[in-house]
């Protein structure tokens, strides 16, 4: 990319070979285990990990970073899936030159990153650099680690200017997009230092800081639309920590949060202790988890005595020496500019296919791709090995993946087509993301759609067709993941267009209590009569804690969304869905009012 | 004759080396070039010799060429001839550049030996600099600086005087290769210099805090140690700072390098690890470079490491070493410290007012320990930018509870008639009795003479150096410029300073006072005069 080359990174003429002892200076790990859980649409058939990014597999970006700085090693935690396509996977082969050591964790257990971390304690000797499967950036990245080398700290994390969005997403309607949950980072005056992270989430009402902290630093810089990469260095003490405190699950949710506040809670001071009998156990809890955060190196006293004499202090106004004596620091470097998007959302997804050429320079058509003379293909497109593009086709900023095939008199833009897809003859693709297998019937028209995966559009005809359900039983969560309604209408002015209606519900059942947990719902509205047709795709996210069942959400949905009043053609459903459908039209045609746990609907 | 000429040039030489520009200085500078000269008469002997082999080799060779381009010499030559003869009472403001080069050949035109490509090249650069020089003047510039720096960029490419350090020579395009072949060899990322440099010091580094050494390097760094990489980082970030700080990491940095030390096999550990050490501490030098205290103890280091016998184990080998740092951080620093304690508390009577320059961490030792003592005194701490080291020092002496009272350097004068007794720190003791320390405390230094009050250097013997410098221009350091910007009121007036090309921004880290300003230097083997240097250095290589 361009960071400068590394004329220095093969030679291991180093001490570490020569020495031949274990110690590195830094293990990389990648958590490639995540599920994406904020983009189901598109991960229900293919893990997040594997999810194509410029035709190249999402987790490619990261380990590309770790390898172009100069890892030799990394640590993949995956699961088996993603295994085995890893070891499939042509890319990753060719590409990839770094030794990758894989673990597996159990999929669909509900493992943290932290728990991952824990899980592989056994393997890690030194200081860790920890980077998401889902980042994608051009982060000169000595600058975290220089943080966490030059302030021998702690946690030294990336984040990023959070990027706004622009292009349309399918399935989001414009005000849709509720922001998410904000982060309030505070920083000191150089802007490296982190002294505080909280939540919007976790604040019930207004945001408050702690008085150790403005002791120290009167002034903080508290930043919103800040995006953590999850990207961080840590010290093996942290590791070592989490082993001993099997309460932290998760790295960003817990860990990171805690050691920021440990920054300035009382060191191992027994007065203190004595202050508050109440908690006097939790203290002492503290001290010994305190305690083990600082082992760090073995030359303690000789390093404070170098630091003693410096007369370098990384505050003034006050009476304390440098770091205020503490121990446990954390820092963040703040990208001001450049690339860096975590792929967790559609949106982002999106983006980040916009902007993966950008990142790396190969030709943007692969050389053994086939495609006529007679066609327009943008600069701005990728188009991946063995596709075949037909004549009179027109493709502008658009990735088209791997193996497909795209007829004649096709016009692709603003699109994502994944792997092996057929686009029929005269199709017009717009704004849309295709999923692997897919197959776009002849003269088909969409405009910001998702198109699941292997899901078959029919040329263009007057009837409605719905289309399948999938429903994964696993031992401890019920994932139901429904189905893609197609269903093709004519409108008055003989204007093909299609109806992607998409609902994925997701039912959690824990243990005895049947509480629905983020039950997800997305399904499509309507169509509008006017000449102008555009589908458009609605999500719902049900925050509130429905206690229903799946049957209800579903019907509920359809019912909100009002597209029983046309006839729609029930095949190839599930058994019991189709019950409930049925059970649904007729209530629509006696005009019966359904009752749901807590509200009423009428029709 | 071509002797004589010779030594005139290196004069010349020198005197354009040191950029000196006051008239006194330059006197003792001529004097010592004289006395130079005669040692450098074996050296340019053999120079000579060669130069003669070298020229009778280009006649043979370019005996056609010279035909061609003799009407292009005598071009040159006459230039030479009508510009004004190398006194030794010129200054340098007169723009000596196109006279020293042809100085050689200019007075015998009937030999017109032929030039080697070098000469020509040095020969053309001349002209062009001497039109650039006139054409200045023309504007009215003070450009004729620029043109000495640059003119001595082209007498050092045709003669390289023998033996100067490399990091006074960053002006010296073949140094420089040099240096990028060594480093290439010892695999370490050549650090790029920063920014114009203001002229007279454009042979010296100048590197950016921002653009790090680890930038180039890969992350989980395998040719250099980690605790290398770090402490590289906090030289240059200026986290560790200060001689004492800085040797003191340096060894817990080694000490850490040891431990993880193992002797590859068919290898001998004594040359081993000393062949180990020596790309890390040229990676040091780039991140900053390095500062004499550091030298003796890497001397020191590289010693103990070479003496140790070849049928020693290595794990006894590695505790030897391990006890030997550990010895030399007691003995050299923490005991020096409370040695020069005792004795400079003496000095030290109720009711003194002490004037302090900047945060020397032995003074403020010194200080603390002085208050346990019960002493009454008060304390004025005498700062300056950009660093406002002196903050640091007054809050660890508020801190101890001593009085104090803060100005800044532009009001020495008007402080020192309440002051009785001042104390500075130093960088280094050099040979000559001078003494290098923070840029500024030879202002004090001079003021304080004036005011009469006496001077007291508190110096560890470890931080004696056998160089010899007599003024601040050929030996220093340059610091990052931009840590002179300053942003007040939410306006940054130097922001973009490398855009305005008159302008030249010089943080200059060191400073050089001459033993006259001097009236007692402290040691841990007591109190001797500046000029007592070279005594101790002899006593110590005795007992080295």
């Amino acid at each position: 990319m361009r960071l400068p080359p590394l004329s220095y990174r093969d030679s291991r003429s180093s001490w570490t070979k020569n020495t031949g002892t274990d110690t590195m200076e830094l293990q990389a790990v990648l958590m490639a285990a995540g599920g994406g859980s904020r983009m189901t649409d598109l991960t229900y058939n293919t893990p997040k990990p594997m999810l194509p990014v410029g035709n190249k597999p999402l987790m490619w970006y990261p380990l590309n970073l770790l390898e172009r700085v100069g890892f030799e090693e990394v640590i993949v935690i995956t699961t088996k899936e993603v295994q085995k396509m890893m070891s499939t996977d042509s890319k990753m082969k060719r590409d990839i030159k770094m030794k990758m050591e894989v673990v597996c964790v159990p999929e669909d257990g509900d493992m943290g990153t932290a728990d991952a971390l824990r899980h592989i304690q056994q393997k890690i000797k030194t200081d860790i650099l920890v980077v998401s499967c889902d980042l994608i950036t051009d982060v000169a990245l000595h600058e975290v680690v220089d943080l966490f080398r030059a302030h021998n700290a702690t946690l030294a994390m990336l984040m990023s200017k959070a990027h706004e969005f622009t292009e349309t997403v399918p399935g989001q309607k414009g005000k849709k997009r509720t922001a998410e949950q904000r982060d309030f980072v505070g920083v000191d005056e150089s802007g490296k230092r982190l002294l505080f992270m909280a939540n919007e989430a976790d604040l019930e009402d207004g945001l408050s800081v702690r008085k150790s902290i403005i002791r120290k630093h009167p002034r903080m810089h508290i930043k919103t639309g800040l995006v953590d990469a999850h990207l961080y260095c840590l010290k093996k003490a942290v590791v070592d920590f989490l082993t001993e405190n099997k309460s932290i699950s998760s790295i960003r949710g817990e860990l990171v949060p805690y050691l920021v506040r440990k920054q300035f809670s009382k060191t191992t001071n027994s007065q203190k202790v004595k202050e508050d009998l109440e908690d006097q156990t939790q203290k002492k809890n503290d001290c010994s988890t305190n305690h083990e955060l600082l082992i760090s190196s073995r030359d303690e006293p000789l390093l404070q005595l170098a630091q003693e004499r410096s007369c370098w202090n990384d505050h003034r106004g006050d009476m304390s020496e440098a770091y205020h004596g503490g121990k446990l620091r954390c820092y963040v470097h703040i990208m001001e500019q450049g690339l860096c998007y975590r792929v967790n959302t559609l949106a982002a997804y999106i983006e980040a296919n916009r902007q993966a050429p950008k990142l790396f320079e190969e030709p943007p058509v692969h050389p053994s791709a086939i495609i006529s003379e007679r066609c327009q293909v943008g600069s701005d497109s990728i188009i991946g090995e063995r596709c075949q593009i037909a004549e009179k086709t027109s493709i502008k900023r658009s990735t088209i993946g791997i193996s497909s095939n795209v007829k004649e008199k096709v016009k692709v833009t603003n699109s994502i087509v994944m792997h092996s897809v057929t686009i029929e003859e005269g199709c017009n693709i717009q704004g849309s993301v295709i999923c692997s297998n897919a197959i776009i019937g002849r003269g088909a028209d969409l405009k910001y759609c998702l198109v699941g995966n292997g899901q078959r559009i029919e040329p263009e005809a007057p009837c409605a067709s719905l289309w399948l359900t999938q429903i994964r039983v696993s031992a401890v969560c019920v994932r139901v993941c429904v189905c893609v309604f197609v269903f093709f209408y004519v409108c008055v002015r003989a204007c093909a267009c299609v109806c992607v209606h998409y609902i994925d519900g997701e039912v959690r059942e824990h243990g005895q209590n049947r509480t629905t947990r983020n039950s997800t719902a997305a399904a499509c509205s309507h169509t509008h009569t006017h000449t102008h047709t555009r589908t458009l795709l609605t999500r719902e996210h049900s925050h509130a804690p429905f206690v229903l069942s799946f049957h209800t959400t579903v019907a509920k949905l359809i019912l909100s969304n009002r597209f029983l009043h046309t006839k729609t053609c029930l095949c190839g459903w599930n058994t019991a869905l189709c019950h409930h459908l049925f059970w649904i039209s007729t209530a629509e045609r006696t005009n019966e009012v359904i009752v749901g746990t807590d509200q009423l609907m009428e029709i | 004759m071509l002797l004589q000429q010779q030594r005139k040039r290196s004069r010349i030489v020198k005197m354009a080396d040191s950029g000196v520009t006051d008239g006194n200085e330059k006197k003792g500078d001529i004097e010592r070039a004289k006395n130079e000269g005669k040692e450098l008469t074996k050296e340019e002997k053999q120079r000579l010799r060669k130069e003669k082999k070298q020229q009778k080799k280009s006649k043979e060779k370019k005996d056609d060429k010279a035909i061609q381009e003799s009407g292009k010499e005598t071009k040159g030559d006459s230039s030479a001839v009508s510009a004004p003869q190398p006194s030794t009472q010129s200054t340098a403001q007169k723009v000596p550049a196109p006279v020293s080069v042809p100085a050689p050949e200019a007075p015998t035109p009937a030999e017109k030996p032929p030039k080697s490509k070098a000469e020509l090249k040095a020969e053309r650069r001349a002209r062009q600099e001497a039109e650039r020089a006139s054409k200045q003047s023309k504007k009215g510039d003070p450009g004729p600086q620029g043109a000495v720096s640059k003119s001595k960029a082209a007498t050092n490419e045709l003669q390289p005087v023998k033996r100067l350090p490399e990091h006074i020579q960053v002006d010296n395009p073949d140094v420089l290769k040099k240096l990028a072949k060594k480093l290439e060899r010892q695999q370490i990322p050549l650090r790029l210099d920063y920014g114009y440099k203001v002229s007279l010091f454009s042979h010296l580094h100048q590197y950016s805090r921002k653009a790090p050494l680890t930038q180039q390097l890969s992350i989980p760094s395998t040719v250099i140690h980690p605790a290398i990489v770090r402490l590289g980082l906090q030289y240059s970030q200026g986290i560790v700072a200060g001689s004492n700080a800085r040797s003191i990491a340096l060894l817990h940095a080694f000490k850490q390098v040891i431990r993880d030390y193992t002797t590859p096999p068919n290898e001998e550990l004594s040359r081993d690890l000393v062949n180990r050490l020596k790309p890390y501490i040229s990676f040091l030098n780039q991140c900053r470079p390095l500062s004499a205290s550091m030298g003796n103890a890497i001397k020191y280091v590289k010693k103990e490491i070479s003496n140790i016998p070849s049928q020693c184990k290595e794990e006894e080998a590695k505790r030897k070493l391990l006890f030997c740092i550990e010895w030399y951080i007691k003995e050299k620093i923490i005991l020096a410290a409370k040695a020069i304690a005792e004795s400079s508390i003496e000095k030290i009577s109720d009711g003194d007012v002490i004037l302090i320059y900047g945060c020397s961490s032995l003074v403020n030792h010194i200080l603390c320990e002085a208050l346990e003592k019960n002493r009454k005194f008060r304390v004025i701490v005498v700062d300056s930018r950009p660093r406002l080291e002196g903050r640091e020092a007054l809050r660890r002496l508020v801190q101890r509870g001593i009085s104090c009272t803060y100005v800044l350097i532009s009001a020495v004068s008007y402080i020192l008639p309440e002051v009785s007794k001042v104390f500075l720190g130093a960088h280094a003791l050099l040979a000559n009795g001078y003494v290098m320390s923070r840029v500024g405390t030879s202002q004090i230094a001079l003021v304080a003479k004036a005011f009469n009050v006496p001077v007291l250097v508190c110096c560890e013997t470890y931080k004696f150096c056998e160089r010899v410098q007599t003024d601040s221009f050929v030996s220093n350091e340059l610091d990052d410029p931009d840590d002179l910007i300053v942003t007040r009121n939410g306006q940054t007036h130097l922001e973009h300073w490398q855009q305005e090309p008159p302008l030249g921004l010089l943080n200059l880290v060191y400073d050089v006072t001459p033993p006259d300003f001097v009236d007692l230097v402290i040691t841990e083997l007591g109190m001797i005069p500046c000029t007592s240097v070279p005594v101790v250095l002899r006593v110590k290589n005795v007992d080295q």
